[in-house]
């Protein structure tokens, strides 16, 4: 069963840095659980078939290093080290598969970033697996017509570059066909809802715990 | 030679994009046939080795040969001729090899300006003018008019290598390969002299329509025989 589940852009902030803020004081349990939150958000968001995928990177991410550092060091320290890593890949890939790119360029124009910053950021997290598409397409034509290691890495810009202006008069184009006037009728307000209020009373909890065994 | 061997590979969410293919071209014009996501394109991919398979064995060539859907992504050079100068030394030899394609008039135009159909006969022109041992081409006749489809299938008859070809052009294939292999939901259906394939119901079993020529054949009682037949 899939549930919609996205999260506030500012909530993803938030909880970016709080992790990283965490384990930087040294709190790695509290910081891990809310990855695995998260983890289990996206889970239950995108379906166990669709984030599979990201199980087996993470399982790259984990396994080689921590024999790797279980013979440098000790196991312990090795497990600790590698808690913190996975923490931190967690909290980020989840972070970045949650949030709504429509949303996020809202929540970027309203902090006053220019509309073409605002628009660019999400497309480049969004359409990173496109551009890559695109590149290793361009690489297997050029390697096609016989170019090879540096004549091929020094012509590759050149369909890429002239693929970028066409596919963005094309774009311009379908959007002016849209009457694509008012970018606040296509873009989405985020709204607050259950889970970034979950996750933000999570958060200043564990804050205060934090701050009462600093103080008290 | 082109040899995939069980040749099985997964995508990044493990779902099967091919399953156990089998395929060997030693020689003559290949043709792979199936309907859209069939995985016709990703076992072009594998030969030229730009997809690793997870399992199986690949023997091809050290220089392949390739055209693709987007011919515009073969193109370096801002004019026709440039592109065709780095491998035939003068502007007359370039001139000569176009004009055997009919395609002299393009000489001093834009790459990139050029019609799909255009680019793509160029494209196809620049994967085999640098003297490739196999050649790969995919839908190379999108976009080609009835004449240049003709310019293909006569280059691709005339150069002496392994060719694999993925098209629907059921017309261009009949014309061109020799041998067709059908390619159905990640793995080859079936494979055989491409009269045997077209004159079988394996292709309307996969969604295609009878072949227009064999449709009009049937109808006038005749079947279609191929070069070495007659000869024979």
């Amino acid at each position: 069963m899939k549930l919609r589940v996205s999260i506030h852009p500012v909530t993803g902030f938030l909880s970016i840095t709080w992790v990283l803020l965490s384990l930087y004081m040294g709190y790695v349990l509290s910081a891990f659980t809310l990855s695995l939150i998260l983890t289990i958000l996206l889970v239950v968001s995108k379906g166990f078939n669709e984030v599979v995928g990201l199980l087996k990177l993470y399982a790259w991410l984990v396994i080689p290093p921590f024999i790797i550092l279980t013979i440098m060091y000790t196991p312990l320290e090795a497990l600790d080290m590698i808690i913190r890593l996975l923490t931190i890949a967690l909290v980020l890939t989840n972070v970045l598969q949650l949030i709504t790119p429509l949303e996020l360029t809202y929540t970027l124009m309203r902090l006053r970033i220019p509309p073409t910053a605002t628009l660019a950021i999400p497309i480049v997290i969004r359409l990173s697996e496109y551009m890559s598409y695109v590149v290793n397409e361009a690489l297997v034509a050029l390697r096609g017509r016989g170019l090879r290691k540096r004549k091929l890495l020094m012509n590759l810009p050149i369909p890429l570059v002239v693929h970028t202006i066409k596919s963005s008069t094309q774009l311009a184009e379908a959007l002016t066909q849209k009457t694509f006037r008012n970018i606040n009728l296509v873009l989405g307000k985020p709204k607050i809802g259950l889970v970034d209020i979950m996750i933000f009373v999570y958060v200043v909890l564990m804050t205060l715990k934090y701050l009462q065994t600093i103080y008290v | 030679m082109i040899h995939l061997a069980k040749i099985e590979l997964y995508d990044v969410w493990y779902k099967d994009i091919l399953k156990g293919i089998n395929l060997r071209v030693d020689d003559g014009v290949v043709a792979l046939i199936g309907p859209n996501g069939a995985g016709k394109t990703t076992i072009l991919k594998v030969v030229v080795k730009a997809l690793k398979p997870d399992r199986g064995r690949v023997v091809v060539p050290e220089k392949v040969g390739s055209s693709w859907q987007n011919p515009y992504y073969s193109f370096t050079k801002p004019t026709v001729v440039e592109e065709f100068l780095e491998y035939l030394g003068s502007v007359r030899e370039v001139e000569e090899f176009l004009g055997n394609y009919g395609l002299k008039h393009l000489l001093s135009k834009y790459t990139f300006k050029l019609s799909v159909g255009q680019a793509r006969l160029v494209s196809i022109l620049l994967a085999v003018v640098w003297g490739p041992e196999a050649l790969v081409l995919d839908e190379p006749t999108n976009g080609l008019s009835l004449r240049e489809r003709y310019a293909v299938s006569e280059l691709l008859r005339s150069i002496k290598i392994p060719v694999v070809i993925a098209s629907h052009d059921l017309d261009f294939i009949l014309m061109t390969s020799d041998y067709v292999y059908v390619v159905n939901d990640g793995h080859i259906v079936c494979g055989g002299s491409t009269l045997d394939i077209f004159y079988s119901d394996v292709l309307q079993h996969i969604g295609f329509p009878e072949p227009e020529v064999v449709r009009v054949g049937k109808e006038l009682g005749l079947r279609l025989r191929c070069i070495d037949e007659v000869k024979s």
